[in-house]
């Protein structure tokens, strides 16, 4: 009974209700997503990358170095000798290494030239191989396989013919028409970058810069090709897993130290704690605002509630002379700001996810952020559970003048 | 009442009220000048305001010594109040005007029968149950305000100028219906008004002047 009393009253006060509810709506709703989209950033930038113990790339910086190897964002300042990849490749340490070379992109997704040993070493999530949805890795040098995302959006299938274009834009001016590559293989979606890349054979990437003659001649008698003709010169990094993990500080030295090229190796998890610390700043400077906007709009509603207080003084009389208790208009106070409270969170609720359900391929293309739309979590829930709670606090303020107005009213 | 005294904070009134008893199934009229504590008399006899000395015994339980939440739990299951303005929940409807009455009286589930009954005893339409008491006449929000005090069949019936925004045909129309409905009850009625020609329709005629031993005081 006072449950539906209190939803009849706050109804009753048709515009001061509705403002304060879109007030609170904006502020849970700006709340949640940035406690979502915190969450879901760090959840996207760990699962990343999986079981690499160093990537090794031109001195430029960790951040750099795994912000264009893991997260093809930004693009290599210098490139490394492939003699250094093979050095590592025969390295005892070393059980595995992927080359990785970037510069080129198809319609705005990266391309990136590797070898066979990209799809049996690759790992994301809590080690997860890449697995191919459909069709096989590339065997001859234009040959493909595209990420989910790209076969997707794009609509790609096996056998499809694609062009790649010079740079990293989304339009470009330069593209090698004449060497279009045959997709191969797709790739299931991991959430990861990998989605969103286009993989090509490093041959390939060598073949596609041939100048026009040559590149001519290698299309028509590809079996005649001269081996010196796609010898690869240089990568932008290299990923490796080493035998022992105790062997990777000792080779990290050692990389950092090799006299024969400029080398840097970086520790993927260091650079992804650092680069998490230093979004933390802003991840807190937004939390911080968040709080404050969502602090405001209690206010509006303790407001909201303690200038209706004068406008309900009959009403309170009306209650009291029938029986109701100083507690209990204490707890319809109450009462009424959880209901607007909790009905503002679930709308916000709602609305998020509405919001991440349209917005997620544009913030996976546009900033690489794998936003999943499930803000039905216990997080969230916790996040409502101490939003209700702070509803109580500020709330008690109107509901306890209400107390002393109920138990002085008089006829 | 035995030996009451009440004084309003910063207030020059000051009621004294030596002894005064009322009977089960009497009906009075009290009435008196405008300001000369009527309804302050009514605040204290239904517990919203406790005296400061003295005891009030309503239905043999010392009213004026039980705690607030006892007090208001017995207001609401023994005494019916009808006054003369806000009497209803705007917002509500008729029905839950009424019920949230017997919810406060611990009267949970009312007997789907009763409304209906209190209504045709009123000789209200039953359309208006769903209606919002807005949207009623003056003289319908009187009938309901009625039907909400007497829903927990109370013993006593509080009753503080119903009849001003009445006109007179009106007026007299409600008074017979009250009175009807207290006798058909015996429900034991204090009816304040400061219109003297009323005491026509009730037992016995009390002047607040008499009652109490009013005096002016000195402003704290």
């Amino acid at each position: 009974m006072l449950m539906s009393f209190a939803i009849s009253s706050l109804k009753s006060r048709g515009k001061s209700l509705t403002l304060t509810f879109l007030s609170l709506l904006i502020s849970v709703s700006v709340l949640l997503s940035v406690e979502h989209v915190r969450l879901q950033a760090q959840a996207s930038f760990n699962r990343t990358v999986s079981d690499v113990d160093l990537i090794v790339g031109a001195p430029s910086g960790q951040l750099n170095l795994l912000l264009y190897s893991v997260f093809r964002m930004g693009s290599p300042t210098n490139s490394i000798d492939y003699a250094s990849y093979t050095m590592l490749q025969n390295h005892p340490q070393v059980s595995w290494a992927i080359p990785i070379s970037l510069g080129d992109s198809h319609k705005g997704y990266r391309v990136l030239g590797t070898t066979q040993a990209y799809f049996e070493h690759y790992k994301y999530g809590n080690k997860q191989p890449l697995t191919f949805a459909k069709g096989n890795p590339f065997s001859d040098t234009f040959g493909t396989v595209i990420g989910a995302d790209v076969a997707k959006t794009l609509n790609y299938k096996i056998g499809d013919n694609i062009v790649i274009a010079h740079g990293m834009g989304a339009v470009s001016f330069h593209n090698h028409d004449e060497s279009p590559f045959t997709i191969t293989g797709i790739l299931a979606p991991t959430g990861t970058p990998v989605d969103k890349t286009v993989h090509v054979s490093l041959a390939g990437i060598e073949a596609m810069h041939l100048p026009p003659a040559q590149l001519h001649a290698l299309l028509e008698h590809p079996e005649e090709a001269d081996a010196q003709l796609l010898k690869v010169d240089s990568v932008s990094a290299i990923m490796l897993g080493l035998t022992s993990k105790f062997a990777t500080f000792t080779l990290q030295r050692e990389l950092n130290n090799y006299p024969d090229d400029r080398l840097m190796a970086i520790l993927p998890g260091v650079a992804l704690t650092e680069m998490w610390q230093m979004m933390s700043s802003i991840e807190n400077l937004l939390r911080f605002i968040s709080l404050l906007i969502m602090l405001s709009s209690l206010f509006g509603l303790s407001t909201m509630l303690l200038a209706s207080m004068q406008q309900r003084e009959k009403e309170i009389a009306v209650l009291r002379i029938i029986g109701a208790s100083g507690g209990t208009i204490f707890r319809l106070i109450l009462t009424e700001a959880l209901l607007l409270s909790a009905a503002a969170s679930a709308t916000a609720l709602l609305l998020v996810f509405a919001v991440f359900t349209l917005t997620a391929d544009w913030l996976a293309s546009e900033y690489g952020m794998f936003i999943s739309a499930n803000v039905f979590n216990l997080h969230n829930l916790a996040v409502i559970g101490i939003i209700l709670g702070a509803t109580l606090i500020c709330s008690l303020v109107p509901a306890i003048d209400a107390y002393r107005g109920a138990i002085n009213q008089k006829l | 009442m035995q030996s009451v005294s009440f004084t309003y904070p910063n207030s020059a009134i000051q009621i004294l009220v030596n002894d005064w008893q009322v009977k089960q199934g009497e009906r009075i009229f009290l009435h008196g000048k405008s300001g000369s504590g009527k309804t302050t008399l009514l605040n204290l006899l239904s517990g919203i305001l406790t005296p400061e000395q003295g005891s009030i015994t309503v239905l043999d339980q010392p009213f004026s010594a039980l705690s607030e939440s006892k007090r208001d739990r017995f207001r609401a299951r023994h005494i019916g109040v009808v006054f003369q303005q806000f009497n209803l929940v705007s917002h509500l409807s008729v029905a839950q005007n009424i019920q949230l009455a017997a919810h406060f009286a611990g009267n949970k589930s009312l007997d789907n029968a009763r409304l209906p009954s209190l209504l045709n005893a009123l000789q209200l339409p039953l359309d208006v149950l769903n209606k919002k008491a807005k949207q009623l006449s003056v003289g319908q929000q009187q009938r309901v305000a009625i039907a909400r005090a007497l829903v927990n069949e109370p013993e006593i019936l509080l009753v503080d100028e119903p009849t001003s925004a009445l006109d007179a045909d009106a007026r007299d129309a409600f008074m017979t219906l009250l009175i009807e409905l207290c006798e058909a009850h015996n429900t034991t009625l204090i009816f304040v008004s400061h219109d003297a020609a009323l005491s026509d329709y009730l037992t016995t005629r009390v002047s607040v002047e008499d009652l109490f031993n009013s005096m002016e005081t000195s402003s704290c």
